[in-house]
């Protein structure tokens, strides 16, 4: 159990420790602050007084307490804490989650091309009606289902990952960029499906 | 000629070491756990780094509000229960953003002294 101060000493060491509240007030810290700041000053103080006598009276209060900051000088810290906000980044660094929801929407383009690619072989080595055209077809097969994979996953994923990567920058104010990378991955494929629905609609009507 | 004022002399000292605060305490916290005076008289230990309560524990609660320290109370033989800090994964990061910002600064300061001449010679 710490020892207690006579009242007169605790008096003093409250009196300074009020004056100390109230400049942090003044400084505009919130209540938590206040109290942890309290804490710690009230803390060192006892341990200063611990070290200075065994049984502190107000005298000892006194000289402890004037070794320590004076409670203007709480006024003055609040000031120079950084703003909230910090200013943007002079030099931002590019979102990984708009690089890589851009390689996923890019995989799944280039597996539409190589999509097209196996099934027009495919076709032709039928065309030619080679002998070993036929036994080609499961090879092209697992091929195109291959890429027809990577085609919805790297376009589910990119669309996904671009659309996070855009709120990502947003919320960084001005410390990420690949605003383009993040948009092109969120929008091409809905785009696309919008553009496909119009059409769909469009000759429905016809 | 004019001398120059002892006062005006140290007060940049002290606007810098101000503005080094949080690095110097996140730095402090590194190894291990301390509570708000021990930190104070370990900095005192340190050439040009000392600070005052009146500095490091408003910023000991400001880091603690931010989440990079984390606290934890004990009591104390001496009085109210101590306030232990210690450095969270958030607060890592940041020290090591800052301190990689600080070496930056410190090599391109270097540099800027040495003048033209000798940096010509050091390519």
């Amino acid at each position: 159990m710490p020892p207690s101060l006579p009242p007169e000493a605790r008096a003093r060491l409250d009196h300074h420790l009020d004056a100390v509240e109230a400049a942090l007030i003044s400084a505009g810290h919130s209540r938590d602050q206040r109290r942890a700041v309290l804490d710690d000053l009230e803390s060192q103080i006892t341990d200063m007084l611990a070290a200075h006598s065994a049984s502190p009276t107000a005298a000892d209060v006194k000289a402890v307490l004037a070794k320590v900051d004076p409670p203007a000088a709480y006024a003055t810290p609040a000031a120079l804490a950084p703003p909230q906000h910090a200013a943007p980044s002079a030099n931002p660094r590019y979102s990984i989650t708009a690089v890589w929801a851009f390689g996923c929407v890019l995989g799944s383009i280039v597996s539409i091309a190589m999509l097209n690619y196996v099934i027009f072989g495919a076709l032709n080595s039928h065309d030619v009606g080679s002998s070993s055209g036929p036994a080609r077809v499961p090879i092209f097969l697992t091929i195109s289902q291959g890429f027809v994979f990577l085609l919805y996953v790297g376009g589910l994923v990119g669309t996904i990952l671009g659309w996070a990567a855009f709120i990502q920058i947003r919320t960084a104010k001005g410390a990420l960029r690949g605003t383009v990378l993040a948009l092109f991955a969120g929008l091409f494929y809905p785009t696309i499906l919008a553009f496909a629905l119009l059409i769909a609609l469009l000759s429905k009507q016809k | 000629m004019p001398q120059p004022d002892p006062a005006t002399d140290r007060a940049w000292v002290a606007q810098l070491r101000k503005g080094l605060v949080e690095l110097l305490v996140l730095a402090a916290l590194r190894q291990e756990e301390l509570y708000g005076y021990q930190l104070l008289q370990r900095l005192a230990t340190l050439d040009g780094l000392a600070l005052t309560e009146s500095t490091l524990y408003p910023v000991l609660a400001r880091l603690a509000d931010d989440d990079l320290v984390a606290v934890r109370q004990e009591p104390s033989p001496a009085g109210p229960p101590r306030r232990y800090y210690r450095l969270t994964r958030p607060g890592q990061k940041r020290l090591d953003e800052m301190l990689a910002h600080w070496r930056q600064v410190n090599t391109s300061i270097d540099r800027l002294v040495q003048g033209p001449a000798t940096r010509k010679g050091a390519y």
